[in-house]
């Protein structure tokens, strides 16, 4: 089991799968739409922010400056790149939910 | 009895009226050794070349300047102007119109004065922050653009230059696919949402920061003034 810094759970790990599923092309923007398309709900671009931050903070991702585009106004765009202990967080939460998924069927088999 | 002295002498200071004046004083004089019939043509053809009338209320309005100049230069009785009057009693609905179109020019001019307000406020609103330095005088921007407020409103957001940026640029891009699919008004509701929603979540982060620095500042001075 790790630490809890290598322990991530809801908003964060809704993120955190965008940026898996979007690789290359994971910046705000595209990340914002996958991350709305998944949970159906608005997201201000400050939360995701927020969250990129924080999980960079925490070693899951890393990001580098990416090309300016006239549509941007000139601004360059920020891509973001999974890293090796956010796919292990990723699994190790997938895992956890698994156990109790089967604690839950076994209850729900005895009814 | 003079036409003069039956109306209100204020109508023979009219633009409209002394132009119209002009126009038969000058065809009397030039061609007082024609017949009336052969002047009143030469007045009319003098008269259709004037710019076309605006509306029916100023075409209305014409006839009776006309009516009334040629009476008075002819120095018509007051039955002669009565008779004019009448002729013009049959179009009942001159005065409405020219009330109307006095009214709306009025509201016209209110209405520019209140778009002129707009655009200056427009202009010159970001003007405070040019002037303190935190942000350089951009040209005007086309109508296509994020509102400049909005985006004004992100300098105050807590975060580093490099996020900054990127936050702004990814807001002004997806502003684009918003305003080609649903225009501008929602185009512009949407980002004031991003942006005044993107506010507590950088907030709270910066909060929580300082929570714990200060927390490890606190438990810095325990070690150190209970641990030798």
């Amino acid at each position: 089991m790790g630490d809890d810094k290598s322990f991530v759970q809801g908003f964060d790990e809704i993120v955190l799968l965008a940026v898996l599923k979007l690789g290359k092309n994971a910046y705000g923007v595209t990340i914002r739409h996958a991350v709305e398309d998944a949970t159906q709900r608005a997201t201000s671009i400050g939360a995701i922010y927020t969250t990129l931050e924080r999980l960079e903070q925490k070693g899951f991702i890393s990001s580098r400056q990416g090309e300016s585009t006239p549509e941007r106004g000139g601004r360059a765009k920020r891509y973001f790149n999974i890293e090796g202990a956010g796919i292990q967080a990723l699994a190790d939460a997938d895992l956890a939910r698994k156990r109790l998924a089967g604690g839950l069927q076994t209850a729900g088999g005895g009814v | 009895m003079n036409v003069q002295d039956s109306v209100n002498p204020e109508i023979f200071e009219t633009d409209t009226y002394k132009e119209l004046a002009a126009i038969i004083t000058d065809v009397q004089q030039r061609y007082s050794h024609l017949s009336d019939d052969e002047r009143t043509l030469i007045t009319m053809e003098r008269v259709d070349a004037l710019p076309e009338p605006k509306s029916r209320g100023e075409e209305i309005e014409r006839l009776a300047y006309l009516s009334l100049v040629e009476k008075k230069i002819e120095g018509y009785e007051q039955a002669a102007f009565e008779e004019g009057r009448r002729q013009l009693a049959a179009e009942p609905e001159a005065v409405d119109l020219l009330t109307q179109e006095k009214n709306n020019a009025a509201l016209e001019v209110i209405k520019q004065a209140v778009q002129v307000f707009i655009v200056v406020v427009k202009e010159f609103y970001h003007l405070p922050a040019v002037l303190l330095g935190m942000k350089q005088a951009q040209p005007k921007q086309i109508s296509t653009q994020p509102p400049e407020f909005a985006t004004y409103l992100l300098w105050y957001l807590p975060m580093n230059k490099k996020i900054r940026d990127a936050v702004i640029g990814d807001l002004e891009e997806d502003f684009h696919t918003v305003y080609n699919r649903f225009g501008r008004r929602k185009a512009v509701a949407w980002y004031y949402y991003q942006v005044t929603a993107s506010f507590w979540p950088f907030l709270a982060s910066k909060v929580r920061s300082l929570i714990r620095l200060g927390f490890l500042t606190w438990l810095g001075e325990m070690v150190r003034r209970y641990i030798p």
